[in-house]
């Protein structure tokens, strides 16, 4: 029995370190954003005193993220290798979404692959809102558009605009919180 | 005696099984727990603003053959505002650094100006001194725009709106766009809205 009692005083007790440990993971799990694909961390946000916290926006939402040169940061997809509406005429992307030749940029086109863009966008949306069982064919999607402070205004002006040529209703602008 | 014996070999024989479970797990654990943390981006100091979208100009046209595409697209805004606040921000080149800001107030009746920094591409300045008068200029545009909706609202209270509309040159940043229309909001007007840049492309 003394030979039993030594042996469990050597043995740790690992169950509620273990238990602690889950809880842990558990609790960074939830904080991690899964969203992450739609927010770039590339784009850094002016400052603002008025911003409020983001509260629960709900899943209809749609992401615009503007870049210092005032292109549209996308998902790589067939069109998009790189992942950038920029407007270049002849740029050349292998396909790792590598630039192999920038090319000459032309803002009547980048204005042309944005606006076809968010009309796509749109028209997804559209179709979703469709199969919705509340106000079929409505759609509410919240834009939200992240521009970085450095880009130009007229084409953050311009995204604007798209967006509601494209019959987006509701936007919202992200800043960085300024707790001063 | 020799069950009791059994039972001595046999107790700390389960523990170290379960022990020889947990440990790997555990490890596992550690390394879920690292990967978290490492990845743990609190984003709380993310913040959204409201703001009104600007009108579309083709929808404006009631005609469809009366829209004439070599004009620029009219953009006014929806929502009728009292004031428009003109904000005129040049860089030292393009994409360089802030040189000047100068802000006034618009309305009906008359133009108020608010006030100007300039030089503020002079070498010797620091950044946090930049910021510092850009900070100060936008106070004193959330209070013009304070008292005069003070003062709208004490001429009529049905009349007076909280909508305002922004209006920037196109050349300007948006970091001094955001900072203009922070002190719209501070000044307690919920609706902000965009006109055109002036000096579009």
């Amino acid at each position: 029995m003394g030979g039993g009692g030594h042996d469990e005083v050597k043995e740790p007790e690992l169950v509620p370190l273990l238990d602690l440990v889950l809880q842990m993971v558990m609790f960074f799990m939830a904080c991690t954003r899964f969203a992450v694909e739609n927010v770039r961390e590339d784009v850094k946000l002016p400052l603002a005193q008025s911003a409020k916290p983001v509260q629960d926006l709900g899943t209809d939402i749609f992401y615009v993220n503007i870049n210092e040169k005032g292109d549209l940061l996308v998902n790589r997809t067939k069109v998009f290798r790189d992942g950038k509406i920029d407007g270049m005429v002849g740029k050349e992307v292998d396909d790792n979404g590598k630039v192999l030749k920038p090319g000459n940029f032309s803002r009547p086109r980048r204005i042309q692959e944005i606006k076809s863009y968010l009309n796509e966008a749109y028209d997804k949306k559209l179709q979703e809102a469709k199969r919705r069982p509340d106000e079929p064919g409505k759609v509410r999607t919240l834009v939200i558009l992240r521009a970085h402070q450095d880009c130009r205004f007229s084409d953050v002006y311009e995204v604007m605009r798209l967006c509601r040529e494209a019959q987006f209703q509701k936007m919202q602008m992200r800043a960085t919180i300024d707790r001063q | 005696m020799s069950s009791h014996r059994h039972r001595v070999k046999e107790r700390p024989q389960t523990e170290v099984a379960l022990g020889r479970v947990v440990v790997p797990m555990l490890d596992m654990s550690f390394q879920i727990l690292f990967f978290f943390i490492i990845t743990f981006n609190p984003n709380e100091l993310e913040g959204q603003m409201t703001m009104n979208l600007p009108k579309s100009g083709q929808a404006k046209a009631q005609d469809p053959a009366s829209v004439d595409l070599s004009k620029p697209s009219d953009t006014e805004l929806d929502i009728p505002s009292d004031f428009v606040v003109v904000l005129r921000a040049y860089n030292a080149n393009e994409g360089g650094r802030l040189r000047s800001v100068t802000i006034t107030i618009r309305d009906a009746e008359k133009v108020t100006d608010v006030g100007a920094e300039k030089d503020l591409d002079a070498p010797d300045l620091k950044a946090a001194d930049v910021r510092g008068r850009l900070k100060k200029l936008m106070d004193k545009l959330q209070e013009e725009l304070k008292k005069k909706y003070d003062e709208k609202k004490a001429a009529d209270p049905t009349k007076a709106t909280d909508n305002v509309k922004l209006e920037a040159n196109g050349s300007a940043k948006q970091g001094v766009v955001i900072a203009a229309m922070d002190a719209c909001l501070r000044a307690g007007y919920t609706q902000v809205g965009f006109a055109p840049p002036p000096d579009a492309e």
